[in-house]
């Protein structure tokens, strides 16, 4: 299988084709990260995905520039820089877009009963802030370490560490009220 | 109400799919070809219109040149007595415009 950086390579000097199978390659998981930081709303999730790839390729020249650089497993650095852009183009959309309200204030999200095993993490997340749920998510699900969730959100490594206790405190308050 | 631990580590392990990830790549490149097209078009008209800027400044010099034994008044007058003066200023300039207009020619700019 041809490497992310081959392929990043090929795009900026033989054009947008290439970058297609990256597209491919990251659907699925740019739409699983969107789908857990929108609370299981399916359109939501694809539209990060897309925004994501675009304002990949815009960035493409800077991937190569510093980020072949930075200290991570070769095949992990691609995927670490998507989920960067990723968490901005959330963020991004959650201040531009009126329809990306906090979950608890907004009716329910668009239900698909194909995502409907992961309604218990949905309703876990409710009470989270847009930025509480990228952090957990971030720091819980997909396992990132506070420094790289730091590049990702760019906050400081202190202010994530404390913004993440208090959203796993306030989730454990919750769910000792519940059960 | 399962616990914390237990609902996260099965949203671990859970996958989720997009029904049609050629579609997603459709939709991105194409956005991707409106972006550059729209970019390339933007970088023409700006090309364009200092083409026409160019063309327009030496068709000016031509007629006011030409001018330059006719008693017209104030600034047209002035302004031609003082091309007539500094012949290798006003061929400069046109040598500059001249290479402007090949530049954005062999460039395919316009």
């Amino acid at each position: 299988m041809i490497s992310d950086e081959a392929l990043v390579e090929k795009t900026l000097n033989h054009g947008s084709q290439h970058f297609g199978t990256l597209v491919k390659r990251y659907a699925d998981y740019l739409f699983a990260y969107g789908l857990r930081l929108t609370g299981g709303n399916q359109g939501f999730a694809e539209d990060i995905a897309q925004q994501s790839f675009i304002r990949a390729y815009k960035y493409l020249g800077s991937y190569q520039r510093q980020y072949i650089s930075v200290n991570a497993r070769a095949e992990d650095r691609f995927r670490n820089w998507l989920t960067g852009i990723a968490t901005n183009c959330f963020k991004d959309l959650v201040k531009t877009e009126a329809r990306y309200q906090p979950l608890d204030s907004c009716p329910e999200p668009a239900k698909d009963p194909r995502h409907e095993s992961s309604r218990d993490f949905y309703d876990l997340i409710k009470p989270l802030s847009s930025e509480e749920r990228t952090l957990f998510v971030l720091r819980y699900i997909y396992d990132y370490q506070i420094t790289e969730i730091a590049a990702f959100t760019q906050l400081n490594a202190g202010t994530v560490k404390s913004k993440i206790s208090r959203a796993l405190s306030k989730l454990r308050d919750k769910n000792y009220a519940q059960s | 109400m399962r616990n914390l631990e237990s609902i996260l580590n099965a949203e671990k392990s859970q996958q989720h799919q997009l029904d049609n990830p050629d579609l997603l790549a459709f939709s991105v490149l194409t956005e991707i070809a409106r972006l550059e097209s729209k970019a390339r078009l933007r970088t023409r008209l700006i090309a364009g219109l200092a083409l026409a800027l160019a063309a327009s400044a030496i068709i000016i010099q031509l007629i006011t040149l030409s001018a330059v034994n006719i008693d017209l008044v104030g600034m047209v007058h002035g302004l031609a007595r003082h091309i007539n003066d500094n012949p290798f200023l006003i061929t400069s300039i046109n040598l500059g415009l001249a290479t402007i207009i090949l530049i954005t020619r062999k460039q395919s700019l316009f």
